[in-house]
């Protein structure tokens, strides 16, 4: 019927997969309705969904935003500032934890934050010397399980933790 | 004078006795053999007998031939001939007992033996000839009332029966009348898969830990229903995920089954469609293909609904990814 080489088990079988260009780190998107936004480079890429004419509340251009970086900090030294950095915006900390994300990989911390309808969640793990980080941002509850969705696909590096 | 008259009496007498013997012979006669009458020659068949007197008729014989002979005489003749031989010919020995003879043997055995093969035929023509007698008196015979009371009774049983037949033919075809709920439940079972249906289809298409099971509705139009049975169908339903997706399907079926009250199928079938998801708050439109087999019986309750359960399998793609799935299916015909 066709060369169909997935299995639809796979809950990211029809989603797109981002890698940074160095193998720092890797997650899934969907697009439509993710798309690039106009400030994305590839070793911090930017998605975007729905992307406002206007910023929102003067802090994010779109209805949801998915960003990713390397960072030469520490996990405990960028969980740190990331918290301080929500909390300054207004944000209450929900949790602030170990994670694994969907394919086991351990290592990694869960801040997820909030304010009224605007929900932050970010996860780094540690690599090399430094972290990656993967932010997602959005300012509706209706897709909050498909972020949690995306940020579990988040995997540092190629193999894992490196 | 007186004397004279006496003579005269008797020679009157003498004359009537004289004509009486000889008018017969001078007329040319024939003596019935049943009546022992003397007719005419032109009388062909006796009056009181229907015998037929040209034919079984004794001719009398001429004048000077000797006369047929009393029964006494016969008797005398009978008793004197053995002895004297001189008065009677060999064939005066039998007398025959319809001419008033008797039936007792008129000479020693030694003398039959005697006469030969001439006894014998006479013997024959005897039997013949009363056999003869017999047919055609039978067959002369005018009228039997016997016979027709008995040809009656034979046309009454006749048509007794004829109509005693005509009677159970009658009650036979009454019985043999059709039961309606019979023919109906002959006829259900010659008919076959219905021509449209309604059912639930179930299958699967997992996400990650979840089922997905997709369960919708799907409309059957089998337009073929012969041993090959070709159909279309439409499928709408939902698949049950972290969040429900719609997906709808049209198929293309073909396959056999056997036409019956019960009609088992085996077919395949294969559709296009959508399945429509809402990934972070929008809707994402996939092209979704499935193909695909299902066995099946399609069970006639009556004329007018079918109930059919099916079990099957089916691949569903969209772009490179499958999903492998069960499915099950329940619908009602019409």
């Amino acid at each position: 019927m066709c060369a169909c080489n997935q299995d639809g088990e796979d809950p990211f079988a029809l989603w797109q997969q981002y890698s940074h260009p160095d193998g720092a780190f890797r997650f899934n998107y969907m697009a439509p309705p993710f798309h690039i936004a106009a400030n994305s480079t590839d070793t911090h890429p930017v998605m975007v969904v729905d992307e406002y004419a206007a910023p929102s509340d003067g802090q994010l251009a779109a209805r949801i935003v998915v960003e990713a970086w390397v960072t030469e900090q520490t996990l405990g030294v960028i969980n740190a500032e990331r918290k301080a950095f929500w909390e300054a915006s207004g944000y209450r900390v929900l949790q602030n934890l170990r994670y694994v994300n969907y394919f086991g990989d351990t290592g990694g911390v869960l801040l997820q934050v909030e304010w009224e309808d605007h929900w932050a969640n970010e996860v780094f793990y540690p690599y090399g010397e430094g972290c990656v980080v993967l932010s997602a941002w959005t300012d509706e509850r209706g897709s909050r399980d498909d972020i949690l969705l995306l940020i579990s696909s988040f995997r540092p590096g190629h193999g894992g933790i490196e | 004078m007186k004397d004279l008259r006496i003579w005269w009496r008797w020679l009157m007498l003498v004359s009537f006795a004289a004509f009486m013997v000889a008018g017969p012979v001078a007329a040319g006669q024939r003596r019935c053999p049943v009546c022992n009458q003397f007719f005419d020659d032109s009388i062909e068949i006796c009056p009181n007998d229907g015998t037929d007197l040209k034919l079984l008729g004794e001719k009398v014989e001429p004048a000077g031939a000797p006369e047929p002979e009393t029964s006494d005489s016969a008797e005398k003749s009978a008793e004197t001939s053995p002895d004297n031989g001189e008065t009677n010919n060999e064939e005066r020995k039998y007398i025959r007992h319809d001419r008033g003879g008797k039936r007792k043997r008129t000479a020693p055995q030694e003398d039959e033996d005697a006469a030969g093969s001439g006894r014998s035929d006479r013997q024959r023509r005897l039997r013949d000839e009363r056999t003869g007698v017999a047919q055609v008196k039978k067959k002369e015979t005018p009228v039997d009332k016997n016979a027709v009371k008995d040809a009656a009774l034979r046309e009454e049983y006749r048509a007794n029966k004829e109509k005693a037949i005509q009677e159970a033919l009658a009650k036979k075809k009454t019985e043999a009348k059709p039961d309606p709920e019979l023919e109906r439940q002959k006829a259900l079972w010659k008919q076959t898969a219905p021509y449209m249906s309604i059912g639930g289809r179930f299958s699967w298409m997992g996400e990650a830990d979840k089922p997905g099971l997709v369960m919708g509705t799907e409309i059957d139009l089998n337009l073929l229903r012969t041993n090959v049975r070709v159909g279309l169908s439409s499928f709408i339903g939902v698949r049950h995920v972290s969040r429900n997706e719609l997906i709808f399907l049209e198929n293309v079926s073909i396959g056999v089954q056997k036409p019956w009250r019960f009609s088992p199928y085996l077919s395949g079938h294969i559709g296009i469609g959508t399945i429509i998801s809402q990934r972070f708050g929008e809707d994402i439109t996939n092209l979704v293909r499935a193909v695909g087999i299902d066995a099946g019986i399609d069970c006639r309750l009556n004329n007018a609904f079918v109930v059919t359960p099916s079990v099957g399998y089916v691949r569903y793609a969209i772009r490179d990814v499958a999903w492998d799935s069960l499915t099950l299916k329940i619908s009602l015909g019409f």
